[in-house]
């Protein structure tokens, strides 16, 4: 493959061709976002894990299918989101993603930043704990685009709706968590 | 609350996410688990030499060789990548199939275009009346459907005259699956120099293993007369009510479409 690194487009041809080493450095590329994804939707490491793996399998199958040029990651997401749905809705166990503040974080809130003093820890636990009792569809809004940071095109992909729709998605989630700290507030 | 998206953004700094896994390397092993047998094989030389004195034996004499009725034998040392065949002691069991599920209907230009090899279509039977893609198997399988008519009869197994599907056997060695029962014949032997099977008399039953890895069957029919032939990476199926002399006519008439 030489030592230049290849382009993702000359990956994704070189891949669509049979080339599973070429098709292995677009699962390295892509991993985390693919996991965490698959992770917001199941709420389960384990059930994350089994979506992106069998993700990126179909992937695979389906680059014949992907439309030279267009960007890769959302395509990729939404076959990798597929999975994580199906998954979620057939499991037995539908927990739901708990969100939870790192201990080492908890231990640095003696010495904040600035920016962290800015969200103490009581109001960042209400938070957590608002997103958390929101419904699926809302906390999965809330999670892409605040926690992993999707574009609108990902996100569309992970919460399976056109891209128009995703600000509107995202807006009412916003609401609705607005309401739950308000009652929580209140 | 004005500030709950900044707030929003800030959390997530605080918030566990779980490490990701290495992904990577268990999608490389259930790839490499679909490779090739014999990519994947180690052969010693003697077995390899062996292996090449069988094949020029096979495809030197152009022989039309009885395979043994051995039960439960596996015969994907033939040299088709893409398909076993397997002899089982009972006859097959699975429905007919009511309707193809062969995928989306498309032009054969837009086909060429979405598979990962070029079709070939069969010139001694023209262009087909309809062509489907479908993504199940890797790098696509493309399906060239001709109605009854003109010489063919309709399959009562497919409801058409003939029924060609190509996917790229090198990445898919274990997807499709044949179980052949008492009452089928299994025959191999070369067209224009390149390997085939012929599967005939009995129906005999067509699996299509999970198509990326996984385990189960996604689908399973019954199927009737079959030539089964590997051209270069291609591994082409040729089903319909035939006899082999029509079958061989077909397949070696099978040319590169011109959109490809």
């Amino acid at each position: 493959m030489g030592d230049r690194p290849l382009s993702e487009g000359r990956l994704i041809v070189r891949a669509r061709d049979g080339d599973q080493r070429a098709y292995r450095e677009l699962v390295e590329q892509n991993q985390t976002i693919a996991f965490r994804v698959a992770w917001a939707i199941t709420g389960s490491a384990a059930d994350a894990e089994d979506a992106a793996q069998d993700g990126f399998l179909k992937a695979f199958g389906a680059l014949p299918r992907f439309r030279e040029g267009a960007p890769f990651r959302p395509w990729l997401l939404r076959i990798v989101a597929n999975e994580a749905h199906n998954r979620r809705a057939s499991t037995e166990r539908r927990g739901r993603l708990a969100l939870r503040v790192a201990e080492e974080r908890r231990a640095d809130d003696a010495v904040p930043s600035p920016e962290a003093a800015l969200l103490d820890s009581e109001r960042r636990d209400r938070l957590l704990a608002a997103v958390s009792r929101l419904g699926d569809r809302d906390r999965l809004a809330i999670v892409c685009r605040y926690l992993l940071e999707l574009s609108e095109a990902e996100m569309a992909a992970a919460m399976r709706c056109r891209p128009g729709t995703v600000k509107s998605r995202l807006a009412r989630a916003l609401a609705h968590l607005r309401r739950e700290i308000g009652e929580t507030d209140g | 609350m004005v500030d709950l998206e900044r707030d929003l953004q800030l959390l997530r700094r605080d918030v566990v996410v779980p490490d990701t896994p290495d992904i990577a390397d268990e999608v490389a092993r259930r790839m490499a688990a679909r490779a090739p047998a014999a990519k994947r094989a180690r052969l010693s030389p003697r077995a390899a030499l062996a292996l090449a004195v069988l094949a020029a034996l096979v495809l030197a004499a152009g022989a039309v060789a009885a395979i043994p009725d051995a039960r439960h034998a596996v015969l994907r040392a033939l040299g088709l990548e893409g398909v076993t065949v397997e002899r089982v002691a009972t006859q097959p069991h699975a429905p007919v199939a009511h309707t193809l599920r062969i995928g989306q209907p498309v032009s054969l230009e837009r086909a060429a275009r979405e598979v990962s090899f070029r079709p070939l279509v069969p010139r001694a039977v023209g262009n087909p009346d309809r062509v489907a893609v479908s993504f199940e198997a890797a790098g696509g399988e493309l399906s060239l459907v001709y109605a009854p008519g003109r010489g063919l009869p309709r399959s009562r197994f497919t409801g058409v005259g003939l029924l060609v599907g190509e996917l790229r056997g090198d990445l898919n060695p274990d997807l499709l699956k044949k179980a052949v029962g008492p009452g089928g014949r299994i025959r191999t032997l070369a067209i224009r120099g390149h390997r085939a099977i012929w599967i005939a008399g009995a129906p005999h039953e067509l699996f299509y293993a999970n198509a990326h890895g996984g385990a189960g069957v996604t689908k399973a029919r019954l199927a009737g007369n079959v030539l089964l032939v590997q051209r270069g990476n291609v591994l082409v199926r040729i089903e319909g009510e035939m006899k082999l002399k029509e079958a061989r006519r077909i397949a070696g008439s099978l040319r590169p479409s011109a959109s490809g």
